[in-house]
C-alpha cells in the first residue's frame, strides 16, 4: 500500500521533500498557510549558491551540505518541465580598497576550513575580463569559480507545477492549526498520514528556533551588465547583487537581530543600495521593482537540523541557506525517514539545537 | 573584586556582543570569558526589540549584566536619545557612551561627549565614556559627573594594540582614583594583558574576539591575560634596566667556571 505523508511548509525544503518522497513512492500532500507561497523565505531569497564563500560566517557543515548542493540542482532543474534559470558562471566577491585586511582574512578562514577549496585571487586585467563593467576602484577580487545562483521564484514555481504533474495534493491557502505525528488539523478537517514533516520556517514547532530579519531589493538595470553574483564585503552584512534574467538584480541583504517584518527601513536601503551603486553606476538609473523583509528561520547556531521529535519529522533553521543546502539536507532527510538515523559526517543534523529564551 | 557604581565585580574583562558568526559562539564567548558585564548596541535593532527576545533572551541567560552603548551616535542629541531609550529598555542607569566624532577613525568627539556625559549624569545616569587618552578631555569628563573613564588603545575595531602606552600611563598617574579601562583597539591577548599591566582596572573588548577563528578560546585567552596583567601589576614589575645582572652572583663560583674572554689563557 503507498505510504501517505504531509508536508507543512511548501517553501524550497518543503517543496524539494516532497519532490523526493514522491520519488520513493510516497503519496504527498503539501499545506501552505498562504494562496500563493509568496510569503515565505523562499520567495524572499536570492537564490545565491555560494557553497564556498559562505565560510565567511559559516561553519564548515553548511560547506559539506552546500557542495553536492550545488551539483544536485543541476540535475533537479533538469527534470522540470518549466526553465528556470540556473548558472554556475562563479561568484566574484570584491572588498573596498580600505577594507583589504577583510578579504585577507576571510581567505585565510577559507583555506583553513577547507584547502582544496576553489578560489583564486584576480587582479587588474583577470578582474576586467570577467566583469569588464565593474567600477575601476576595484582592483582585485576573490573568484570562487564553482559557485552559481538559481532563480528562486521560477525554481518554486516550477516545482510546484511538476508536483501536480506527479499527484501531490496541494493545500495552499491552509493554515495548520496544529500537527502530529501521524496528523495534521487544519480549519476545516483533521487528516492523518503515516508521516508528518513540518518544513516551516520561524513557525515551525521546534524549540530554539528565532527570527533573523533580512531586507532586499529587486531591480531592473538595463545599463548593467553582470554576468555573475557579486558580493561586496561590508563590516555588518554580507551585500551582494545577484543577476537575474532580463537584467533583473537582486541587491541583497541585510542581518538584523530582531524578528520584525515592517517594510525596509531608509538606513538598509542605503546600505543596500549605495554598495550597488558603488559596484556599478548603473544601478543609479534602475528601477525598484520590489522591496522584501523576512525573517529568517535559524536556531542559536545558525546551522539546520533534521531530527524526529515526537514523531514528527523536522526539516528546519535554514537560515540563509535554504537554497544552499537545502538538495542535499532534504535528500538526508529522507535517509533520516528511512534508516532512522544519519551517516557519521552529518548526524550532528539529528543534535538537539540549545533552547534559547 | 572591584566595584563599579557600588556594584562588585570579580571579572575585569567586559565584552561586546556585535559581529559573532552566530548567536550560540557568542554565548560561549560570554561564558570563556567569565564576564559579568557585555556591552549591547541598542541603536539598530532598537526598533523590533520584542521580536528580538531569542537574542537578548539567551544574553539575559547568561546572568552577566548588560551595559547598553550608544554606538555610531554623531550628535549630542543622537546619543542622549538612545541612552533613554535604553534605560528603559534595559531597566538600566548605565550607558556607554559614545559620540563619533570622525567616520573615518571613529574617533570620539570630546566635544559633544563631554556634553553629551553632562546632561546624562544630570539625567542620573552613571557614564561610563568612551574617550580618547587626552588627559583634558578626561578632567572636563569628570567634572561633568563621570565616576569612570574609558580612554581608546587604538582605533575602534582595529585591532592595533596601545598606540600611546606614554599617554595611558599618564592618565593612569593623573587619576589614581578613578576606575579606567582600555576601550577599543585591543587585537590580542598581549595587548590586554600590556593595559592591565600598566595598572588598567579593565578592558572592554569586542571584534578581536569575535572575529577570531575560535571567538570562545579567543575569549579565554583573554580572559586569561587580563588576570596575568592583573596579578603582574598587583605584584609589581621590575624596573627594566640598560644593563644585564646577573640573578645568581659570581662570587663562590669556582674560577675555572667562570666565562673568560678569548684567548686570556
Amino acid at each position: 500500500m503507498t505510504r501517505r505523508a504531509a508536508i507543512v511548509g511548501a517553501g524550497v525544503v518543503g517543496s524539494l521533500m516532497a519532490w523526493r518522497l514522491n520519488q520513493r513512492g510516497w503519496r504527498i500532500d503539501l499545506f501552505d498557510r498562504d494562496e500563493h507561497p509568496s510569503q515565505n523565505c523562499s520567495h524572499a531569497a536570492a537564490g545565491l549558491l555560494d557553497s564556498v564563500g559562505a565560510l565567511e560566517d559559516a561553519e564548515p557543515l553548511i560547506h559539506s551540505l552546500a557542495a553536492p548542493s550545488l551539483d544536485m540542482w543541476a540535475s533537479i532543474v533538469d527534470t522540470l518541465s518549466e526553465p528556470v534559470f540556473f548558472q554556475r558562471r562563479g561568484t566574484l566577491a570584491l572588498v573596498h580598497p580600505n577594507d583589504r585586511e577583510q578579504l585577507d582574512q576571510w581567505q585565510q578562514r577559507i583555506r583553513r576550513l577547507n584547502p582544496q577549496a576553489a578560489m583564486e585571487w584576480l587582479r587588474g586585467e583577470s578582474l576586467r575580463e570577467l566583469e569588464p563593467e565593474i567600477d575601476s576602484r576595484f582592483q582585485e577580487g576573490l573568484y570562487f569559480p564553482m559557485e552559481g545562483n538559481i532563480d528562486n521564484r521560477a525554481l518554486l514555481r516550477a516545482l510546484h507545477l511538476q508536483l501536480r504533474h506527479m499527484g501531490t495534493q496541494m493545500h495552499f491557502g491552509t493554515p495548520v492549526l496544529s500537527l502530529s505525528a501521524n496528523t495534521v488539523e487544519t480549519s476545516t478537517a483533521e487528516h492523518s498520514y503515516d508521516q508528518v514533516v513540518d518544513c516551516r520556517g520561524v513557525k515551525a514547532s521546534a524549540p530554539g528556533l528565532r527570527g533573523v530579519r533580512g531586507e532586499l531589493f529587486i531591480v531592473r538595470a538595463p545599463d548593467v551588465e553582470l554576468h555573475r553574483p557579486i558580493r561586496l564585503l561590508h563590516p555588518k552584512h554580507p551585500i551582494y547583487v545577484v543577476p537575474r534574467p532580463n537584467h533583473s538584480y537582486v541587491i541583497g541583504a541585510t542581518q538584523i537581530e530582531c524578528e520584525d517584518y515592517g517594510p525596509v527601513t531608509v538606513r538598509s536601503a542605503l546600505e543596500l543600495l549605495s554598495a550597488a551603486y558603488v559596484i556599478h553606476s548603473g544601478f543609479g538609473e534602475a528601477e525598484i521593482l520590489e522591496s522584501v523583509t523576512q525573517c529568517r528561520p535559524a536556531f542559536t547556531d545558525n546551522q539546520p537540523r533534521t531530527f524526529f521529535r515526537e514523531g514528527v519529522l523536522h526539516v528546519n533553521g535554514l537560515f540563509r541557506h535554504g537554497f544552499l543546502v537545502s538538495p542535499k539536507l532534504t535528500e538526508l532527510a529522507c535517509e533520516l525517514l528511512e534508516c532512522g538515523q544519519l551517516a557519521p559526517p552529518f548526524r550532528e543534523l539529528e543534535t538537539e539545537a540549545t533552547q534559547c529564551a | 573584586m572591584w566595584k563599579i557604581a557600588d556594584v562588585e565585580i570579580e571579572s575585569r574583562l567586559f565584552l561586546g556582543t556585535a559581529q559573532y558568526r552566530n548567536p550560540e559562539l557568542l554565548r560561549r564567548a560570554i561564558v570563556e570569558s567569565g564576564t559579568q558585564v557585555v556591552t549591547v548596541s541598542l541603536r539598530r535593532q532598537s526598533k523590533a526589540l520584542h521580536g528580538a527576545e531569542n537574542f537578548w533572551g539567551l544574553i539575559q541567560q547568561s546572568g552577566v549584566r548588560v551595559l547598553p552603548n550608544t554606538a555610531g551616535c554623531r550628535s549630542v542629541k543622537e546619543a542622549v536619545s538612545t541612552a533613554q531609550m535604553a534605560r528603559q529598555v534595559f531597566d538600566t542607569n548605565w550607558i556607554k557612551l559614545e559620540v563619533v566624532g570622525n567616520e573615518h577613525t571613529l574617533q570620539p568627539d570630546p566635544f559633544g561627549l563631554v556634553e553629551a556625559a553632562r546632561i546624562l549624569c544630570e539625567d542620573g545616569f552613571y557614564v561610563f565614556p568612551y574617550t580618547n587618552d587626552d588627559p583634558v578631555v578626561a578632567e572636563r569628563l569628570l567634572a561633568a559627573g563621570c565616576r569612570i573613564l574609558m580612554p581608546w588603545g587604538a582605533p575602534i575595531g582595529s585591532g592595533r594594540g596601545l598606540q600611546n602606552e606614554y599617554a595611558l600611563k599618564v592618565l593612569r598617574d593623573q587619576f589614581p582614583h578613578t576606575p579606567l579601562l582600555v576601550d577599543a583597539g585591543i587585537g590580542a591577548p598581549s595587548h590586554a594583558a600590556r593595559a592591565m599591566e600598566l595598572g588598567y582596572d579593565g578592558v572592554l573588548l569586542n571584534t578581536a574576539v569575535a572575529r577570531s577563528e575560535d571567538p570562545p578560546k579567543m575569549a579565554k585567552a583573554f580572559a586569561q591575560a587580563v588576570e596575568a596583567g592583573r596579578l603582574a601589576y598587583e605584584a609589581g614589575l621590575i624596573q627594566v634596566k640598560q644593563k644585564a645582572e646577573a640573578s645568581t652572583p659570581v662570587l663562590g663560583t669556582p674560577f675555572w667556571q667562570h666565562e673568560l674572554p678569548r684567548g686570556t689563557l
